[in-house]
């Protein structure tokens, strides 16, 4: 049942530009995931968390789409006036992007603790990779 | 460094049952991030970026307009804010490890597993954890001096300013302090 086409790391994609709707997809899937019903995700947590994990870590090799449809004051305002709760604010592609993901492995991991370490890993391992993308100079704003 | 802010978003949200070893390994990476160096970098990326390559006018407004957005939600992206999340990620982990196991399921909302665990640990004692390891008592120690450097730098530059926002240093001296006592 888990057939997304998520971002993945392989070698002759690194530093390919990824078109926004599949980072949104995959953005989407995390945010599935975060929200999904337990018994679900029990049933297919094999599969969820290395998506996950490899999602995260090719996430510091990506190249954005340069877009700006993330726009937050519309969405802003409709929660306002619709008294929603969902996060009220949309930032860029690549912060939603980590949140989302992170969201998720966090999650599903809190509830499946021997999937624990490798979640965990898995996010030092992208915190790692990002700061040394950032000293190594090819960080991007975005 | 958006992708920062997004980590940041969703460690300070999202509750999980850290261990101290765990906070290491997050802590030691983190750390880089908050020489000053890095921080300058970090405070003129934007600057940089429009003038080192050759932006054309198209890259310049997706710039702008993107920085501006997120200067409108109250987060600059500049090397100071990635202080401020820097700090903040690493107590709210510190935190959890720290406080007594709390429900961990909840809606998605900003900040959320910071505030918990803050307030799990002001109201119950810390959970007796032994901590054996040489590295992590280290870390421990050198992250309340770095804390309260930063909360002193903070207070100096302050007293010489008008206003700075600095909520989350302060909550994270208070943080070490209950950490000491532990």
């Amino acid at each position: 049942m888990w057939s997304v086409n998520w971002a993945s790391p392989f070698k002759e994609e690194i530093d390919s530009l990824q078109p926004a709707s599949r980072i949104q997809c995959n953005i989407a899937f995390g945010e599935l995931v975060v929200n999904f019903s337990d018994t679900y995700i029990s049933n297919s947590i094999h599969t969820v968390v290395p998506v996950l994990v490899d999602m995260l870590q090719g996430i510091p090799f990506l190249r954005f789409d340069r877009t700006l449809s993330w726009d937050g004051a519309a969405y802003h305002f409709a929660a306002a006036v619709a008294e929603l709760t969902f996060p009220s604010t949309d930032w860029a592609l690549p912060d939603q992007l980590v949140f989302s993901t992170v969201s998720a492995l966090l999650r599903v991991s809190n509830d499946h603790p021997n999937y624990g370490v490798q979640a965990t890993s898995a996010i030092f391992d992208f915190t790692f990779q990002t700061i040394a993308r950032i000293h190594s100079s090819t960080c991007k704003l975005c | 460094m958006p992708s920062l802010h997004g980590l940041y978003r969703a460690i300070s949200s999202t509750s999980y049952d850290w261990t101290l070893s765990q906070w290491q390994i997050l802590t030691s990476h983190l750390r880089n991030l908050s020489s000053p160096n890095t921080i300058d970098r970090l405070n003129h990326l934007v600057v940089d970026i429009l003038q080192k390559e050759h932006a054309d006018a198209n890259t310049f407004r997706h710039v702008q307009t993107l920085v501006s957005r997120y200067v409108a939600q109250g987060r600059p992206l500049s090397g100071y804010f990635v202080v401020c999340c820097v700090l903040e990620t690493e107590w709210t982990v510190l935190a959890q490890a720290l406080a007594p196991t709390m429900n961990t399921r909840s809606p998605v909302v900003e900040a959320a597993a910071a505030n918990k665990a803050w307030l799990s640990l002001t109201r119950n004692a810390a959970r007796e954890l032994d901590v054996e390891d040489e590295g992590i008592k280290n870390l421990l120690k050198s992250t309340i001096k770095d804390s309260m450097q930063c909360f002193t730098d903070l207070l100096v530059q302050i007293e010489e300013m008008e206003a700075e926002p600095s909520i989350d240093t302060y909550a994270w001296e208070t943080m070490s302090e209950s950490l000491v006592s532990t």
